[in-house]
């Protein structure tokens, strides 16, 4: 645990604020359970805390626990099967989604450049469109009352199992070695350096 | 240059896992429950699993890191470059690098980000530079380097991996070290002392009647217009001299803090003699070291030019403390000749330095002792009463064998950086050369 604080302690400014983005993102998605439906006041507190256990804690499943909560607290909170402030909502799993997975994957003292921030930035736009779409077509079949049925349930989770089985396959191979088909150009090392533009 | 000794995998993070569970269950409990809004939560997650999977890498990156300059003098900056292949979909690479002994990463731990760009891609590699500084002077290592890298959305990573420690040479800083005194008694051939001596030199020392052999080109004819005779400037020789640099090694007193903080008996010593010896090496004299230690005696016979300059600060960085049994055997100076300049540094805690210094200079030669058993230096904290007693006693004798030896005419001086030795380079310069006692 001290080593966790000494961390935090020790983290770069860039990191702070991705981190703290987590809470934020946290605590905009308790006022969206509130506005859409009904919330417990101890929801919204064990989603802050939870909040604060990620910024702590990114590198564990301690944000899956918090992303898990916020599906529940959604599902048990907001009665109607859709509703408009389930956009945002999403939006609000993406940010401390991808937060944690950048503030996990880096070492906390380090600046994190700008040019990460121009990499994903146009990433989370595509995957916000591609949400917005899935939002919309959902709405619009929610608006239809197309009854949904035993068929349209068991077709859903044959969706899904074959999803898992493919991501399982897909992430399961093994990796190759970096010495084969290895394209890399020869270059010396002694000029390095001064590519570098280093003293 | 330093591989690393496991090129590690790409493996899922929790993050990736994150994507799955969430996905998963979310996805099952909109469909049983017939909750479209439920699906729409989990989307986001969905899209980056899909992508993240799409784009795991095949590959694991070679890697090595070297650094940039594999001598540095303490408190200077040096760069610890990982060089790592270039490897589809790996986009990100942090570097970090664990705590060594005074070698400092900047920022905290050497921690570096670095997105992979496209100039990456073209050359093949990645070069991450990370900043280290050194704080003391000696043989350190820097790392061992940790390097990881990241697929997108951070959904894959591989190691982190270590690669293997650096090793850096710190060479002692020499502080502003400012001595104009002439050196006592030059008696090399070519330098920039003026001798005692006429010769060819720069500096003017009378005019005299011309003598077969005069150079033409020194001819005063004012001079020799006004008289009716030929009469020349004469000038004193230029030479050099040899500086014994003597570094009593024996004992660290003190608690070292590098660079930037307090520093011990031994820092004090070896900044010392480094900055003496580049000093008289900058002037042209002939520099020889010695080094009295039980652990890492040292000897370097007199030279001059930038390479001996660089063998002697090596020389000092490596020298460790250790006391030597029967410390008087060992303190011999072969190289000792007419007209050295013994400059010898030392905290002066065993009079065995002492004796030598005044035995030196009985027999003639000029001996300058340098104390780096200066102020600041904390003596060693003790608990016991008697050993703290004992100390104090030490300290007195201490003093009271300084006031013998210069009693004796050998001068003490406190190191204390620039102009520490100008006035006791001059006296000596004024005193002339000591007769030879014998026996």
């Amino acid at each position: 645990m001290e080593r966790l604080f000494t961390d935090l302690r020790g983290a770069s400014r860039q990191q702070a604020l991705l981190r703290s983005s987590v809470v934020v993102a946290a605590l905009v998605y308790s006022v969206l359970l509130v506005a859409a439906g009904d919330s417990t006041p101890l929801a919204l507190v064990v989603l802050g805390a939870l909040g604060l256990l990620c910024v702590v804690n990114p590198h564990t499943q301690a944000p899956t626990l918090l992303l898990l909560y916020m599906l529940v607290a959604w599902g048990a909170g907001v009665p109607s099967p859709w509703h408009p402030l389930t956009l945002p909502a999403a939006l609000c799993l993406l940010v401390i989604h991808v937060a944690c997975a950048l503030a996990a994957g880096v070492p906390s003292a380090a600046s994190l450049p700008g040019t990460l921030r121009l990499l994903y930035g146009p990433r989370l736009i595509a995957v916000a469109v591609a949400t917005t779409l899935v939002w919309a077509v959902a709405g619009a079949v929610a608006a239809s009352g197309t009854p949904g049925g035993i068929v349209a349930a068991l077709t859903g989770l044959g969706v899904v199992t074959v999803g898992l089985v493919t991501h399982y396959v897909t992430v399961t191979r093994p990796a190759r070695s970096g010495q084969r088909r290895r394209r890399e150009r020869v270059v010396d090392q002694r000029e390095r350096p001064k590519e570098l533009g280093l003293p | 240059m330093s591989r690393s000794r496991d090129t590690g995998r790409w493996a899922v993070t929790f993050a990736h896992q994150r994507a799955v569970t969430v996905t998963g269950l979310g996805g099952i409990a909109a469909v049983v429950w017939q909750r479209p809004g439920l699906l729409v939560l989990v989307t986001p997650l969905l899209v980056v699993l899909v992508w993240s999977g799409l784009t795991r890498p095949r590959r694991v990156p070679e890697v090595r890191a070297r650094l940039t300059r594999p001598v540095v003098t303490e408190g200077d900056r040096g760069y610890a470059v990982v060089r790592t292949g270039a490897v589809e979909h790996c986009e990100v690479l942090g570097v970090s690098l664990a705590d060594a002994p005074w070698v400092a990463g900047e920022p905290l731990h050497g921690a570096t980000v670095h997105v992979v760009d496209e100039r990456d891609r073209s050359r093949g590699a990645s070069l991450v530079p990370t900043a280290v500084r050194a704080l003391r002077w000696g043989s350190h290592r820097v790392g061992p380097v940790a390097v990881a890298g990241l697929s997108p959305w951070g959904a894959f990573r591989w190691g982190p991996v270590t690669v293997d420690a650096l090793p850096v040479r710190v060479l002692p800083r020499t502080q502003g070290f400012d001595v104009r005194a002439p050196a006592p008694h030059p008696r090399g051939l070519v330098g920039r002392h003026r001798a005692s001596r006429p010769g060819e030199g720069s500096e003017f020392r009378s005019i005299r009647p011309f003598q077969w052999g005069d150079r033409l080109r020194r001819i005063h004819w004012a001079r020799s217009l006004r008289t009716g005779e030929l009469h020349v400037t004469s000038s004193y020789a230029d030479e050099d001299t040899h500086v014994a640099v003597v570094v009593d090694a024996y004992h660290d007193l003190g608690v070292s803090e590098g660079v930037d903080g307090a520093a011990s008996t031994l820092d004090h010593t070896v900044r010392a003699a480094a900055s003496v010896a580049e000093h008289f090496l900058h002037q042209g004299d002939r520099v020889s070291l010695r080094v009295w230690s039980g652990r890492t005696p040292a000897r370097i016979p007199p030279g001059t030019g930038r390479r001996h300059h660089r063998r002697i600060l090596e020389t000092l960085a490596v020298t460790r403390p250790a006391p030597q049994e029967h410390e008087e055997r060992h303190l011999a100076l072969d190289t000792v000749g007419a007209g050295t300049l013994v400059v010898l540094v030392s905290a002066l805690i065993s009079p065995a330095a002492l004796t030598r210094a005044a035995t030196l200079a009985r027999h003639g030669t000029s001996v300058v002792v340098i104390d780096a058993f200066v102020e600041g230096v904390e003596p060693p904290e003790e608990d016991d009463e008697v050993a703290g007693l004992a100390w104090r006693i030490r300290m007195l004798e201490r003093d009271r064998e300084l006031r013998r030896i210069q009693q004796e005419g050998v001068p003490v001086v406190p190191w204390q950086g620039a102009g520490s030795l100008d006035e006791v380079l001059r006296r000596l310069a004024r005193r002339g050369p000591r007769v030879r006692v014998e026996g």
